[in-house]
């Protein structure tokens, strides 16, 4: 079909508008990173690299912090997700099912903490005398559930065809069974997209570790990253260099290492985008 | 098959038939008790002169102080209408924003391109909200930024942005949207994969055309996931978050920029009153649980999905 | 994840004190740059009987065993916390004690709160300002210092050395949780700076008051028309160094001439600055967005001939002409006296070069007699040397009788990242001269002239509890009342003549408890002094 409608030709510019809104703060920071410091000191960086080295990004990867963070995220991403998809998709799914006893009750429960807490210092309190501290659990268990996660995948599962369930139900499945055989399968764009959610909120996430680690050896890279980035930001004393060129690296070492941090998870959506497809319930419906 | 019960089933008997649905629920109930409920005790600081190395048990209480001090604020009604404002405007423009772009997605036929805006649209989910703030003040700076270097050469007049009060909501929301609507898109298109081709297929029969099928399939279809969200965002209307303001606002823009979060952080953050932040943020939880509430309610009446 | 949040840095001060000088056949280099005192800095001495003399002061205390502290403080990202950093082997080589260093994951205030909450102190702990130290010491998590005097026979005789400086660390009920540092201030002088090259390109006259730089700016707008000749960064902050101009100041300040606490902002000498200030606004002398200049858009516009004098730390004299003169070799960055606001005013800049960081002792140490005793080797001159210096032969030498800081470090960040020294929680006594040496012959310069402009230091009281609410609830409004107008009178939202009704709106907001606040507080230390 070579008719290309007015409105697939307005669709295009609005998109490609959107991507060079996007996509240009990312070339703007690769840019500087890869730029040579003069030209970063007088601001003429704007799209390509001047004066062009990869020296940042070789103080970046030979920081033996980078590293050790590095495994340690990923680590704690993997574990993570694969723990909060668990716990939180069987909580949905027990949610979602309007005759389980207590459902309006426990839902109330939830939503409440999302206006109450008990704040920073109690959370910590009550998570250290859990005997938690500087532990992959520590990093992995208190952020297994999102409330807001929790509560999505619970309306994807009330849309699912009460007819499916059903369906199981005859066969001799209990309510496990049909989640494990009908359910899940029937689900892979919300358990791709709310993994999705855990693995970024995971990776980036810092708050735990400031809450939970003490031993350097397991930050994760957003510590790191939040250390540098912040470090340029203060406007005080004993920032200054009586002459060098430390501070005028702070803008590309800044967004060399944030790129270096930020890579890996950008990636993982575009593998992810084949659980997006269209009509995973045809022909499930029969009879 | 059953035949229709005449008398409400027993609370043991409802309790045996959904065993295995408490049981899967279990995990979650636990988490959110130890690690939501017990730290509660919490909110018992914003009731005391909390003294951090003594602990709660060791402080001294002192009643509804420093929530009297928090009304008493001759800012308190500003304070709470820039907070309301920012989080309704980017409510009210930022809510429809990822679902339209998802729409426009959806029109895409080349695969590739659809993917490739997808992917390059969620970008600056990553960026920290320093490294934005940073990139908002240079492209709006009056001098060297990008902004008004394209308006002089439109022959308009630079204008300073960031320094202007009205615009700071806009500056706020515009970046916001900016940063979220990509990201915000995946869970629509996930929506969407649930809605039935063989819908379209009967529309397209009928004779309805894209715009048609919109309406009367694609926005149904996505109704439940659509309202949910707007119930949960609503409820966060007054979470807007310190950092961003901080880091854009300025003294030419306080009566506008200044928020709750913002405030809490110079009173009670930095010099370690944790009794008047805790009191603070019960006092927003409260109103925000109330927002929430009317949400759902209005939800209930006019629809099929609520919350609760 | 609410309202969580501050950003403040740690400086750790780790008060190291390396007895580099003394004895030791052993060390490299011979001991020809201190006279060794008459026992050898190598004291084996066991406990000490409570109250008895002690040690001499001048001698380093080394324990027998190996002893190990623990001590939390920051990591600066610029020169992240490394173990096998020299400092800690000269400390130990003198102090026979390795320091246990837990860094923050977060910023360091952040994680000091979690750490005092969880009850689990470490024994050592930085804090960025005496404030901070005072509000955990009253809380009872910090060792008063005052207790072990005696174990610190140098603090003691450092204290009869720098009475002012060991006055500021104590807290409003006396007592002293924090350990006062002396020599790093320097790092924080801020001046007003030129570009003295422009200036004779142009034959322009350096100004001496502020009419006089009205015409240098009205001048250089003139020659060079996209230029703001007065650019700086921080937005109304540096009204604090320009009202020093004028004799006031931008908050709470204490007028010796007239024994009172006054508020800044709303002085008619204060006045007289914004005016001068309106008007650089209004014929673009400033730049439009000087509240939102950032630091990187300040670095642009000096280093592309856009701004021509600014207020800045010192150091950056270096920091500009060092890496700009490789392509215009005529650049050059140089110190100005700064103008004087009102006839009558000298011409001075506020006393900025303090330090308000430091060491404390947690009350909960199980060793908190050693560490005492420990944290005594910082304020020995042996200390002091190796904190500033290092060791003869590896980080310094002796050129004609003076000490000379090796010249592969390019500068103190590099010296910093290498060998640890400088950096937060190696040191509370410092010798400015080590830093100095590596600094050109022009900023060494500029450090000499600057030191003509010092104004007396403000006192900086320590405030109770309830002192301190006051301050921060009353100090809030009326701050954010001040900064709104004063922005609004510089921008001309706000015609002057409105400026009895702002002085108004800022008593009104309670402005004379914070008066009544630091009136007291003051009081408090005046009576100790006498």
């Amino acid at each position: 079909m070579r008719n290309i409608s007015i409105f697939q030709t307005v669709n295009t510019l609005i998109l490609l508008c959107v991507v060079v809104a996007t996509l240009y703060p990312f070339l703007y920071m690769i840019a500087v990173s890869l730029s040579g410091n003069l030209y970063v000191l007088r601001g003429e960086v704007w799209l390509w690299p001047k004066g062009f080295n990869l020296a940042m990004y070789e103080l970046v990867l030979n920081d033996p912090r980078i590293s050790t963070a590095y495994l340690n995220t990923i680590i704690y991403t993997v574990v993570g997700t694969a723990v909060a998809l668990t716990v939180t998709s069987i909580g949905a799914y027990s949610l979602s099912k309007r005759e389980m006893v207590g459902n309006q009750f426990f839902t109330l429960l939830i939503v409440f903490t999302m206006f109450f807490s008990g704040g920073m210092i109690p959370t910590f309190l009550v998570v250290r005398s859990l005997g938690f501290m500087d532990t992959l659990w520590a990093m992995v268990v208190p952020g297994a559930v999102s409330t807001w996660n929790l509560i999505i995948m619970r309306t994807f599962f009330r849309g699912i065809p009460a007819e499916l369930e059903e369906s199981g139900r005859i066969d001799g499945l209990n309510d496990f069974g049909i989640f494990l055989r009908i359910v899940l399968p029937l689900s892979k764009a919300v358990l791709a997209t709310i993994g999705l959610f855990y693995a970024v909120g995971i990776w980036n996430n810092f708050y735990q570790a400031l809450l939970y680690l003490r031993d350097s050896d397991r930050f994760p890279l957003q510590v790191v990253l939040r250390n540098i980035v912040l470090a340029g930001q203060i406007n005080n004393s004993n920032v200054t260099s009586i002459g060098g060129d430390n501070l005028i690296i702070e803008e590309s070492l800044k967004f060399a290492t944030i790129m270096v941090s930020t890579l890996p998870i950008l990636l993982v959506y575009p593998f992810l985008q084949k659980y997006f497809v269209k009509g995973v319930m045809i022909g499930s419906v029969k009879g | 098959m059953h035949p229709s019960k005449p008398l409400r089933p027993s609370f043991l008997y409802r309790v045996k038939k959904s065993k295995v649905l408490l049981l899967m629920f279990l995990p979650c109930l636990l988490y959110y008790l130890i690690f939501k409920y017990a730290p509660m005790f919490g909110v018992a600081i914003s009731f005391q002169d909390y003294n951090l190395f003594k602990g709660i048990w060791e402080s001294k209480w002192v009643g509804f102080k420093y929530y009297q001090l928090f009304f008493e604020n001759p800012d308190f009604f500003i304070l709470i209408r820039n907070t309301f404002l920012l989080g309704f405007y980017n409510l009210v423009f930022g809510f429809p924003a990822p679902i339209i772009l998802a729409l426009l997605l959806n029109e895409v036929t080349r695969n590739v391109f659809k993917r490739f805006v997808q992917t390059v649209s969620y970008l600056p989910h990553f960026i920290s909200t320093v490294v934005v703030a940073g990139m908002v003040t240079m492209f709006l700076s009056p001098s060297s930024g990008i902004v008004n270097q394209l308006m002089k050469w439109i022959g308009l007049e630079p204008i300073n942005f960031l320094m202007n009060p009205s615009y700071f909501r806009t500056i706020y929301v515009a970046s916001d949207i900016w940063q979220h609507v990509g990201w915000e898109t995946i869970i629509y298109l996930a929506a969407l994969t649930s809605i039935d081709p063989q819908l379209y297929e009967a529309a397209k029969m009928d004779g309805a055309n894209r715009w048609q099928q919109t309406l009367s399939i694609t926005l149904p279809g996505m109704a439940p996931t659509i309202i949910i969200l707007l119930i949960l965002n609503v409820g966060r209307v007054l979470e807007v978050g310190f950092e961003k303001v901080f880091l854009l606002y300025n003294p030419a823009t306080y009566e506008t920029a200044d928020v709750i979060g913002t405030y809490v952080y110079r009173t009670g953050i930095i010099s370690g009153n944790y009794s008047y932040a805790t009191a603070i943020d019960l006092f927003m939880g409260i109103i925000s649980l109330v927002l929430i509430y009317g949400a759902n309610l209005v939800s209930r009446k006019i629809s099929e999905t609520s919350l609760w | 994840m609410r309202r969580i949040g501050s950003s403040l840095l740690v400086v750790l001060l780790m008060i190291t004190m390396l007895a580099a000088c003394t004895g030791g056949g052993g060390s490299s280099g011979n001991a020809g740059n201190n006279t060794p005192p008459a026992g050898n800095g190598n004291n084996p001495t066991a406990t000490q009987p409570g109250g008895a003399a002690g040690p001499a002061a001048g001698s380093v205390y080394r324990f027998e065993q190996p002893k190990q502290f623990t001590m939390l403080t920051e990591s600066h990202a610029s020169w992240p916390y490394d173990p096998e950093w020299l400092i800690w082997d000269l400390i130990e080589e003198q102090t026979n004690a390795t320091i246990d260093v837990e860094v923050p994951a977060g910023t360091l205030e952040e994680t000091l709160s979690l750490t005092i909450a969880g009850g689990n102190l470490p024994d050592i702990m930085l804090m960025m300002s005496y404030a901070a130290a005072n509000r955990y010491g009253s809380e009872g998590a910090l060792a008063n210092i005052l207790d072990y005097m005696d174990l610190m026979p140098n603090f003691q005789r450092w204290a009869e050395e720098y009475p002012s400086e060991f006055q500021m660390a104590l807290s409003a009920d006396g007592k002293m949780y924090i350990f006062p540092n002396e020599g790093f201030g320097e790092t924080n002088r801020m001046v007003w700076l030129y570009r003295d090259d422009i200036f004779a390109k142009h034959q322009l006259q350096v100004p001496a008051n502020y009419d006089e730089l009205y015409d240098v700016l009205k001048k250089l707008k003139a020659l060079y028309p996209d230029s703001y000749p007065l650019s700086f960064r921080g937005g109304l902050q540096r009204l604090d160094n320009m009202g020093a101009n004028f004799g006031t100041n931008n908050r709470m300040y204490y007028d010796f001439a007239a024994g009172a606490w006054l508020y800044g902002p709303i002085q008619p000498e204060f006045k007289k600055l914004i005016e001068y200030m309106h008007k650089f606004y209004e014929e673009g002398l400033i730049p439009p967005d000087f509240l939102t200049m950032d630091t990187k858009a300040w670095q642009d516009v000096m280093s592309t001939d856009r701004g021509f004098i600014t207020i800045d730390y010192i150091g950056r004299i270096d920091f500009f002409n060092i890496p700009l003169r490789e392509t215009n070799p005529e650049f050059n960055l140089a110190h100005m006296a700064p103008p004087s606001g009102l006839p009558g005013v000298p011409q001075q800049n506020p006393y900025t070069h303090f330090l308000q960081s430091g060491m404390t002792v947690a009350s909960t140490s199980n060793q908190l007699e050693d560490v005492m005793r420990f944290m005594d080797f910082f304020y020995t001159e042996e200390g002091r040397n190796i904190a500033s210096w290092g060791k003869e032969g590896v980080t310094y030498t002796i050129v004609d009788g003076k000490k000379q800081m090796n010249k592969d470090f390019v500068d103190i960040s590099d010296l910093r990242k290498k060998t640890g020294l400088a950096t937060n929680g190696t040191y509370t006594w410092i010798d400015y001269d080590a830093h100095l040496s590596l600094a050109s012959e022009e900023l060494k310069a500029a450090y000499e002239e600057a030191r003509k402009y010092d104004s007396q230091m403000q006192p900086m009281p320590a405030f109770t509890d309830a002192e301190l609410e006051i301050n921060t609830m009353v100090g809030d409004n009326i701050t954010k009342q001040m900064e709104q107008s004063i922005t609004n009178f510089i921008i001309g939202e706000l015609p002057l003549d409105q400026w009895d009704a702002y002085v108004q709106r800022i008593e009104g907001l309670g402005l004379q408890q914070l008066i009544d606040t630091h009136t007291a507080a003051y009081q408090r230390v005046l009576d100790a002094q006498n």
